[in-house]
């Protein structure tokens, strides 16, 4: 057996921090697009309506998801930022924890 | 009211803060104070030219018309710009690692830096994006239309005005933007006007919005309500253009030439894109917010006006001016930076792509390096084509007549620069993407689209006779412009744009997969599609100090005198010469190639360099010929070696053989001298015994005996010796006839040593092994007891230790028995053993008493018999090795 296989296979908590965000950011666009694309599920209006939504909802519908995901994609790139920028400063003060 | 020409007054004094801040942004610049210039926040908002006059004033037409799929339009660019670990974060990387210009630049790079590629996009795109500018022009002249509805004052004809609109608008892009050569040196003027007018249009829309909102409809709750009880208060949509258009949006902001210009072009550091990649999708949902409410407001104020000027009208209809002004600034401001930006991105790709390859084929074969600047031809062919770009605009609106709504014009420019997607994408992600592939797909996605799109889009009648809408070109139904292959009732646009990018992609796949693309090809494909593993430049010329001057003389035309000077002495510097002239190293000429395109892009750079270095300089087919070539030579002279080893040999074996040849003709002449002797002495003695006994009378009788048995004795010798002569010719002519018997090796080993060995006298003791010796055999034995009796006679003779002893020994291995006879004197020198089994060979001292026959009559007799007879150099003392072949022993038995 290798010496150290928790090296190789695993990487410490910051690495890991940072690709969980990135995988966040990369999955971001695919969410975004399923939520943009939900409104197509809904009955149409026209005749029956009394069951088609009303403008207004989907109106905050659409733009609540949109100011979400604004949000979210903000958050990932701070926090990414954040986390690869805390790293950086580890490692020059204290090489090996 | 506001007074139509108070209106162009106050549109002048915008320009002119415009251009104010344009030239203290280029001022700063130089100044090299200009770091805040490439701020994110500054890329981002110079991203909102994605929201032109469409945007400003269309959007709202378009709610009122069709209810909520305008956001679509501005969904499609969120999704891109979330998604841009995907994309864009590749497309920007490989825009600054090749010093791209344009996505005409892209894409002809991409496929082997093909001028033929980039002439065919730069077309599409300018016809893709005339009917946008055409949008920008019929917006700024409706808006001023509404403005001269309430002035009195002055008559205004629509067609006249939207002459000036555009005249005024090529002028002030003229002023603008065709001031600085190199494209890829940021234009900060531009973008930071571009920035400040982002601003200007978001300030002006939500003001309006917000004047909607709060001051006519008293709060936002009473606005929800209005929004349900109004004409589009109800959710309804077409699911197929809610899908289509969000995609379309997406690719088209892509793809559009002005987007790419400002996103990738424009685009400095990661950093940036990180910003707008959330910031961005912001400005857009901010730039939409207030559009369903102003649509509601316009729908229930003003029923009947044109939904398209909402934005304007509702202010103005209700009395606040200061609005309505602030609001025709947001839509001149749109429609301004969209045709700037987009006017300065095509007239770049034109004048690269089309006006100097023309220019440099026209002139003499050494026109890059003749004097004369090649930067005013550049400009002024720049110039022209903002000029032609924006003349095709005006052109589009007369033609269609200006009637249709600004949202339809946009999709149709959409739709058209969407083409460009499978070659772009797929020449960034696909190795396999080949050129062929690319046309193939442009062509077949662009046609479609002047056919099913661009064509009908001028109504029926318009170019297209009504009867080939309804029917078909030539009566083939199945090719209506709006019902290929017979498809009815889609909506004209879903339908475009699906047969054309499906076909597109399916036809650039497809030619790619079956095309092989050139070496130059798939280097840019290789470095384009693993350009984010940092891969190695490709591209290598080679030049001779002579050619140092003609660059520089060439740079200077196209960079400026200074500019070029001073990268050719930063070069200089960095290659540790003295003096100005850089050394035209493989890198220097990369470096120049990249300084180059970004002036007159990609292809151009590469020709002229091409031009000064002699041929299209070390093209990589070159190369990989070289390599062929090299491969050959290599194998030449590995063939060259074998053989001259093969002659070495062969002249190794040859100076062996005429050793062997020196030292034999000398023996021979000793044996000549030898043999007149032997047979001399014996005829000597022969003579004067036989005379003494026929004259002398009274002999006693042993003396008698005694000469006559001399003579005998010396008559046997002859005989022998003639004896061996005559065999030794026999066996050489291969007239022997060979009397096989049977027998054992044992009895033909004793026949040898019993006839070799008169008994009692001889000293050499023979040491045998009877029971390894009891072998039966099927040969001459004759012949085989000959060979032996030879070799142990030779023992006795030649063996020179004080107790000769010989060995024999007998092995018997896989098809053969081999028997040694060893013996314990000094064996022959190694210079001898080389001619022992020859004729007439004999070793050192001559006592007479052989003709150095019997080893050259052993070695023919053991080769009539199928065996051999060899020297062992191994051995202690003399040794031969006698094999003879077992199949004649089995055989015996």
């Amino acid at each position: 057996m290798p010496d150290r296989p928790e090296a190789s296979v695993f990487l410490e908590r910051r690495s890991y921090r940072r690709r969980r965000l990135l995988d966040g950011l990369k999955l971001l666009p695919f969410v975004a697009a399923w939520l943009f694309m939900l409104p197509l599920l809904w009955p149409d209006g026209g005749a029956h309506s009394a069951t088609s939504q009303s403008m207004s909802s989907a109106l905050i519908y659409v733009f609540s998801v949109w100011f979400v995901m604004i949000v979210i994609g903000g958050a990932l790139i701070a926090a990414q930022k954040k986390v690869s920028l805390k790293g950086k400063q580890d490692a020059s003060e204290e090489p090996d924890p | 009211m506001t007074s139509l020409n108070g209106l162009v007054l106050v549109c002048l004094t915008y320009v002119a803060f415009l251009f104010l801040v344009a030239f203290a942004a280029e001022r700063a610049a130089a100044r090299g104070q200009g770091g805040w210039l490439r701020a994110p926040i500054i890329y981002t908002l110079s991203l909102s030219i994605y929201c032109t006059a469409w945007t400003f004033y269309g959007a709202v037409g378009y709610a009122a018309r069709s209810g909520m799929e305008f956001v679509t339009i501005y969904l499609g660019p969120s999704l891109v710009m979330f998604g841009w670990w995907w994309i864009l974060r590749k497309l920007v990387r490989i825009g600054r690692a090749q010093g791209v210009t344009s996505i005409a630049d892209l894409i002809s790079s991409r496929f082997g830096k093909s001028n033929s590629l980039a002439i065919f996009v730069t077309a599409m795109a300018v016809i893709g994006v005339t009917p946008y500018i055409a949008l920008q022009l019929q917006s700024v002249t409706l808006s001023l239309s509404v403005f001269a509805a309430a002035d009195a004052s002055t008559t205004f004809d629509r067609s006249t005005a939207a002459f000036w609109v555009a005249f005024g608008l090529a002028i002030f892009t003229l002023l603008f933007g065709t001031r600085s050569l190199n494209t890829h040196e940021r234009q900060h003027g531009i973008v930071i006007a571009i920035a400040v007018e982002a601003v200007v249009k978001l300030v002006a829309l939500l003001a309006v919005g917000i004047f909607v909102v709060w001051g006519l409809a008293g709060g936002v709750s009473e606005m929800m309500t209005r929004i349900d009880t109004s004409e589009i208060g109800q959710w309804q949509t077409d699911r197929a253009r809610w899908v289509t258009l969000t995609l379309l949006a997406g690719i088209a902001f892509l793809c559009l030439p002005r987007m790419f210009q400002v996103m990738v072009v424009e685009n400095d550091d990661d950093r940036q894109l990180e910003l707008a990649s959330w910031l961005f999708p912001g400005y857009l949902l901010l730039m939409s917010l207030f559009v369903v409410p102003i649509a509601v407001m316009g729908l229930e104020m003003s029923p009947g006006a044109n939904p398209d000027l909402y934005v304007l009208t509702l202010p103005l209809t209700l009395g606040q001016d200061e609005l309505a002004v602030l609001a025709f600034l947001g839509g001149f401001s749109s429609a301004t930076s969209m045709v700037i930006v987009a006017s300065l991105a095509l007239a770049t790709m034109v004048s690269n792509h089309v006006v100097l390859p023309i220019w440099l084929a026209r002139q003499e074969t050494q026109a890059a390096s003749v004097s004369g600047d090649v930067r005013d031809v550049v400009m002024l062919s720049r110039r022209v084509s903002v000029g032609l770009i924006i003349g095709l605009g005006y052109l589009y609106y007369q033609f269609s007549g200006g009637s249709e709504a600004l949202a339809a014009m946009g999709l149709i420019s959409f739709a058209g620069v969407a083409q460009f997607l499978p070659a772009m994408l797929g020449g960034i992600f696909w190795r396999g993407a080949s050129r062929l592939g690319a046309l193939a797909g442009l062509s077949v996605g662009f046609g479609i689209w002047v056919w099913t799109l661009l064509l009908p889009s001028f109504g029926a009648g318009g170019v297209l006779p009504d009867t080939v809408l309804t029917q078909g070109p030539w009566g083939i139904t199945w090719l209506r412009p709006e019902a290929l292959f017979g498809f009815e009732g889609m909506d004209r646009l879903v339908h475009a744009v699906w047969w054309s990018l499906s076909l597109n992609f399916i036809a650039f796949w497809v030619v790619s997969m079956f095309t092989f693309p050139k070496p130059l090809e798939r280097l840019q494909g290789a470095q384009m599609v693993n350009v984010l593993d940092n891969a190695p430049a490709t591209q290598s010329w080679s030049a001779t100090a002579a050619e140092a001057e003609d660059l520089l003389i060439m740079a200077q035309r196209l960079l400026g005198s200074e500019e070029a000077r001073a990268l050719f002495r930063d070069e200089a510097i960095k290659q540790g010469l003295e003096g100005e002239l850089a050394e035209p190293t493989p890198a220097f000429l990369q470096r120049l190639e990249r300084e180059l395109a970004a002036s007159v892009g990609v292809a151009t750079a590469h020709a002229m360099v091409g031009q000064i270095i002699g041929g299209p300089g070390i093209s990589v087919e070159d190369l990989i010929a070289v390599a062929d070539e090299s491969a050959q030579i290599l194998e030449h002279s590995s063939q060259l070696e074998t053989k001259s080893a093969e002659l070495t040999r062969t002249a190794r074996q040859l100076k062996d053989a005429n050793t062997k040849l020196t030292q034999l003709s000398v023996q021979k002449d000793a044996f000549l001298s030898q043999i007149s002797h032997e047979l001399r002495t014996p005829m000597t003695s022969i003579r004067a015994f036989s005379e003494i006994l026929r004259d002398t009378q009274d002999l006693s009788l042993p003396d008698q005996t005694r000469y006559s048995s001399i003579i005998h004795d010396e008559a046997i010798r002859l005989t022998r010796l003639l004896d061996d002569l005559l065999d030794l010719s026999v066996l050489e002519n291969g007239q022997v006839t060979l009397n096989r018997a049977t027998g054992t090796l044992k009895t033909i080993i004793d026949r040898a040593v019993q006839a070799a060995q008169p008994v009692g006298v001889d000293p050499l003791i023979i040491m045998r092994t009877p029971d390894a010796e009891d072998i039966p055999l099927e040969t001459d034995l004759d012949r085989l007891t000959q060979v032996f009796i030879n070799l142990i006679a030779n023992a006795r003779k030649y063996c020179n230790a004080d107790d000769p002893e010989l060995t024999i020994s007998v092995t018997e291995t896989t098809g053969r028995i081999v028997v040694d006879f060893i013996d314990n004197g000094q064996g022959i020198p190694e210079g001898d053993q080389m001619v022992i089994f020859e004729k007439f060979s004999r070793l050192g001292d001559n006592d007479g008493s052989g003709a150095g026959l019997g080893l050259a009559i052993c070695a023919e007799i053991m080769e009539r018999l199928g065996g051999r007879i060899s020297y062992l150099h191994r051995s202690s003392g003399t040794g031969f090795r006698v094999e003879v072949t077992k199949a004649q022993a089995l055989a015996a038995q």
